[in-house]
């Protein structure tokens, strides 16, 4: 076995530009799916912090809007729908909702700042620990007052804007007074910007609040649908999703996402398979007589076999090295470019340890599709045809 | 090492139909012999090397290899015999050109699973054999065909094979280097007493042997003793 390896080495470097071509070939292949697998895998793993970063059981959103979380949708254009503030003072009589905590209306601002649009998020003070556990305020800073304009600006936000405590950044023509300043926490929390709710409304004169979150005492499963029954039932025109409904629906759109891009990066692949597919027959049917003296002198078919296959994994294996770091570099360009294109405030890539599995299972697929054919030929070959062969 | 051949046939099929390459042959090598295979080009002497050395089984017939019906052996138990009794010289050397001229001579014994240090050691030794030992780390195509030829030997010598079969090995030389090399496949077999069977259609060569079989159209004509 170890033969066949040192064997299979010597005849990548045998050919060493078209072995370098081989691993270019699958190197840009990987680059590519790593690149544009990143937007999908960051917006994936960015969401589902996000959600699971609130302590929100209930979503009641208006009827037309999209399940996906504020970040991302916010900026691409969320449904414009209210629900009116009503709901909020129904589901908080204990008698028909028994099992609801707290109920929290959100209203949310698009500030243009710049080239980017930030998201204001406007909640109630109250509503801010009860919701956000995980959001920590750093120190000298504090959480804005209810009815003052006043701001939290998410960590990363801030830093990227530059903002310090105290200084003011325009909302809607009106200033607000930033306060505090989150401790990041990795998910798009980090790119927001915080203010009290009524301020929000009064901003764009609204009447409703764009989504409603609800809380229930006892966060298990029972309680959770049952009462978002109760609620469907009360609101039939809101669209209640619990968590797990929201969460599922969220990533539904980023699975599609997620396809649509392997999609794209899968002409690439295809292109790969068949830049080391050629490279491996030609290598093969160059070197015909000389498996035939390897089997001539009592090397095993599996040896032969196992020797074309090695020297294919070879190249895509460094060819899946090199896209691995391409696809990183070309990660953060395509992450710049979206943001500036959608005009984000915040990344959406995100190199996972996932992705970068993915991405050298690829090559070590694209290694073995490429050299199944060549193998096979040579391990069903007669070895006194392969003697002949010219 | 005894080898004996007993009706053998082989055909193979065309899209024409089904040739005859060998029919009915029956011969007997002895251990230690040294047997010439002479006959005009397409009479079937390097098809009946290949039968002996289990590189192809006989459409008909049986092939003794010290009692042992190669012919109804399966391909794995074939591998170790070719790989553990046989050597092999082919008439273009048939050298691997990204190994060096010792890495060739070690390539069946690390088959084989022999140690790094015996491998080295029997190497040194068979190219002090073959009158290459300052060519150890030549690649191939550094040398001249004779000189290749003497590395093929080598190489054939590696395992410590009971036989030798050699196809037409002075085929791409000239007279002096194929001369050489018959005098050390000579050699070999008078010092270590191999069975060595060598296809040719040059009588000067043929004379070397003990014992000259004559093919024509695939069958045997004459034995010369």
């Amino acid at each position: 076995m170890l033969i066949s390896i040192q064997l299979a080495i010597k005849n990548v470097y045998r050919k060493k530009e078209r072995s370098l071509l081989t691993i270019i070939g699958v190197l840009l292949a990987v680059g590519s799916f790593i690149s544009l697998l990143s937007i999908a895998e960051g917006l994936y793993e960015r969401i589902n912090r996000e959600i699971n970063g609130r302590k929100v059981d209930i979503y009641i959103l208006p009827k037309d809007a999209a399940a996906l979380p504020t970040g991302p949708i916010g900026t691409v254009g969320f449904s414009s729908g209210t629900l009116p503030l009503s709901i909020v003072k129904k589901l908080k009589k204990t008698s028909q909702f028994p099992h609801i905590k707290h109920v929290c209306p959100i209203y949310r601002v698009q500030q243009k700042i710049g080239n980017q649009t930030i998201i204001a998020w406007g909640i109630k003070m109250e509503n801010f620990a009860e919701f956000f556990p995980y959001f920590k305020i750093k120190s000298g800073g504090r959480f804005f007052e209810d009815n003052a304009s006043e701001a939290i600006m998410g960590g990363n936000l801030a830093m990227e804007r530059d903002v310090k405590l105290e200084s003011l950044i325009p909302i809607e023509g009106q200033p607000f007074t930033v306060v505090g300043i989150g401790v990041p926490h990795y998910s798009f929390q980090d790119y927001f910007c915080y203010i009290p709710f009524e301020k929000a409304m009064k901003l764009k004169n609204a009447k409703g609040a764009h989504e409603i979150w609800i809380q229930v005492n006892r966060p298990i499963k029972s309680e959770i649908s049952d009462t978002a029954k109760a609620i469907r039932k009360a609101f039939p025109d809101a669209n209640v999703k619990t968590k797990e409904e929201y969460l599922g629906a969220a990533n539904e759109y980023v699975n599609y996402a997620w396809l649509l891009q392997f999609a794209i990066s899968a002409i690439g692949i295809l292109i790969a398979i068949t830049a080391a597919m050629n490279t491996m027959l030609m290598s093969t049917y160059e070197r015909i007589k000389e498996f035939g003296t390897l089997r001539a002198i009592g090397t095993t078919r599996f040896n032969v076999f196992f020797m074309i296959l090695t020297e294919s994994l070879i190249l895509c294996f460094i060819g899946g090295l090199g896209g691995v770091v391409l696809g990183i570099m070309g990660s953060q360009l395509l992450d710049d470019t979206v943001q500036v294109l959608l005009q984000l405030s915040f990344p959406l890539a995100k190199i996972t340890f996932n992705l970068i599995m993915y991405a050298f299972i690829l090559s070590i697929v694209v290694g073995l599709i490429a050299a199944i054919i060549p193998a096979v030929i040579v391990y069903r070959m007669q070895i006194i045809d392969a003697l002949r062969w010219e | 090492m005894k080898i004996m051949l007993q009706g053998v046939y082989k055909y193979i099929e065309t899209q024409a139909g089904s040739i005859k390459l060998l029919e009915n042959i029956n011969l007997e090598v002895h251990q230690g012999e040294f047997m010439a295979i002479m006959g005009p080009s397409g009479s079937g002497k390097s098809t009946l090397l290949y039968q002996i050395g289990c590189l192809d089984i006989p459409s008909f017939g049986h092939i003794f290899l010290d009692e042992v019906d190669i012919s109804q052996e399966p391909e794995s138990i074939r591998e170790q015999i070719r790989l553990h009794h046989i050597g092999f010289v082919f008439q273009n050397y048939n050298l691997l050109p990204t190994l060096t001229v010792i890495e060739n001579i070690m390539l069946p014994m690390q088959f084989s699973g022999a140690h790094k240090g015996e491998r080295k050691a029997r190497a040194a030794s068979l190219l002090r054999l073959v009158n290459l030992a300052s060519k150890e780390n030549e690649k191939p195509t550094n040398l001249s065909g004779g000189q290749q030829q003497r590395v093929a030997i080598a190489r054939a010598m590696a395992n410590d094979p009971g036989i030798i079969l050699a196809d037409e090995p002075t085929g791409n030389l000239d007279g002096k280097s194929g001369k050489e090399v018959l005098e050390v496949l000579h050699s070999i077999h008078e010092n270590q007493r191999i069975s060595l069977v060598l296809v040719t259609h040059d009588p000067k060569v043929a004379s070397y042997a003990d014992k000259i079989f004559y093919l024509d159209d695939g069958k045997l004509r004459a034995t010369v003793f």
